[in-house]
C-alpha cells in the first residue's frame, strides 16, 4: 500500500503541468523524438527533456535510443492506478446514476441490435 | 463495539445532473420497475442481500439489506412521497452500516426530455451521523472502480 500511494505521488505530481500534460497528450497519438515532442512549446531541448525525465521516472513514458535518436512512447497502463484512484471518488449515488447508465445503455444496445 | 460512540450529525445537500441517451420512458421504467431496477440499483455481487423489496406508490417502501463481502452490514429502506409519472420521484431514506443509523436523507428525481434523451437531476439533502460514511464508503469506492471496469469490458459509454 505505501509503495503503491508513493507511485500515485509521483504520478499526479508528474502530471501537475500543463506543459507535461500536452507531451503525454501528443504521445497518446504515438511515439516520437525529442525534438518531435519539442516542437509546440517555446522551450529548449533540456527543458523539454527534464520534462520528459519527471515523466519516464514516473513511469508515464518509456524512452529507447536509436543511433543519435532518443523515441519516446506512453508506457502501457502507466496512468490506470491513477484513473482507477478517481474512478473510486465519487458519491454513491454518483455511482448508482453510472450503473443506470450502463444499464440503460445495455438495454439500448439489445434494443437496435438486428 | 465501543459504547462510547463520538456523536456527529453533518448536513449536506447536492446535486448530480445525467444525461442519459435514452428516452424518458426508458429511465423511468429503469427507475420505477422491480425487475429493471434489480439491475443497476444493488450492489452487484460483492453485495450479498438478505432482505430486498421495492413498493413503487407513494407510502410505498424499498428495502435493501445485506452485507458486503469481507465487510460491515448494510441496510437501506426508503418510503416514497411524491410521484409524478415520468416527472418526478420524492422518496426519503435510511442507512444502517452494521446496525447503526449512518443518515437520514431526501431524495428529489426529475425527469426532462431533451432530444431523444433524458436529463436526470438528482437531487439530496440529507444528514449524516457519527461519522459513519467512513465504513460504508469504502466498500461503495471498490464498487465504482469495479463498476468502471465492467462498463470498460463491456464497450460501454463511460
Amino acid at each position: 500500500m505505501p509503495k503503491y500511494q508513493g507511485s500515485l505521488d509521483q504520478l499526479f505530481r508528474a502530471l501537475g503541468d500543463r506543459s507535461r500534460r500536452a507531451m503525454v497528450e501528443r504521445l497518446a497519438q504515438g511515439p516520437a523524438s525529442v525534438s518531435e515532442l519539442a516542437r509546440p512549446f517555446d522551450f529548449s531541448l533540456p527543458t523539454v527533456v527534464q520534462h520528459l525525465g519527471v515523466l519516464e521516472a514516473a513511469g508515464i513514458v518509456a524512452s529507447n535510443k536509436v543511433g543519435r535518436v532518443r523515441t519516446y512512447q506512453l508506457a502501457t497502463d502507466a496512468l490506470t492506478p491513477a484513473s482507477e484512484w478517481i474512478g473510486r471518488q465519487r458519491l454513491p449515488a454518483e455511482q448508482r446514476l453510472d450503473r443506470l447508465g450502463s444499464y440503460l445503455q445495455s438495454t439500448n444496445d439489445k434494443e437496435t441490435k438486428p | 463495539m465501543s459504547n462510547t460512540i463520538e456523536r456527529s450529525q453533518t448536513h449536506a445537500t447536492f446535486v448530480i445532473e445525467r444525461a442519459y441517451d435514452a428516452p424518458v420512458d426508458a429511465v423511468w421504467h429503469a427507475l420505477s420497475d422491480n425487475d429493471a431496477r434489480d439491475h443497476w440499483f444493488g450492489g452487484g455481487p460483492e453485495f450479498e442481500i438478505d432482505e430486498r423489496s421495492h413498493d413503487f406508490r407513494v407510502d410505498g417502501h424499498g428495502i435493501e439489506s445485506g452485507r458486503w463481502r469481507n465487510g460491515p452490514k448494510s441496510r437501506f429502506v426508503s418510503t416514497y412521497t411524491d410521484i409524478v409519472d415520468r416527472e418526478r420521484m420524492v422518496f426519503t431514506y435510511d442507512m444502517w452500516v452494521d446496525d447503526r443509523h449512518m443518515s437520514t436523507s431526501l431524495t428529489t428525481i426529475a425527469l426532462e426530455a431533451v432530444g431523444d434523451g433524458t436529463l436526470l437531476t438528482y437531487t439530496e439533502q440529507g444528514v449524516h451521523l457519527d461519522g459513519l460514511d467512513t465504513v460504508e464508503g469504502r466498500e461503495e469506492g471498490t464498487r465504482g472502480l469495479l463498476d468502471a471496469l465492467g462498463t470498460y469490458v463491456t464497450g460501454g459509454n463511460r
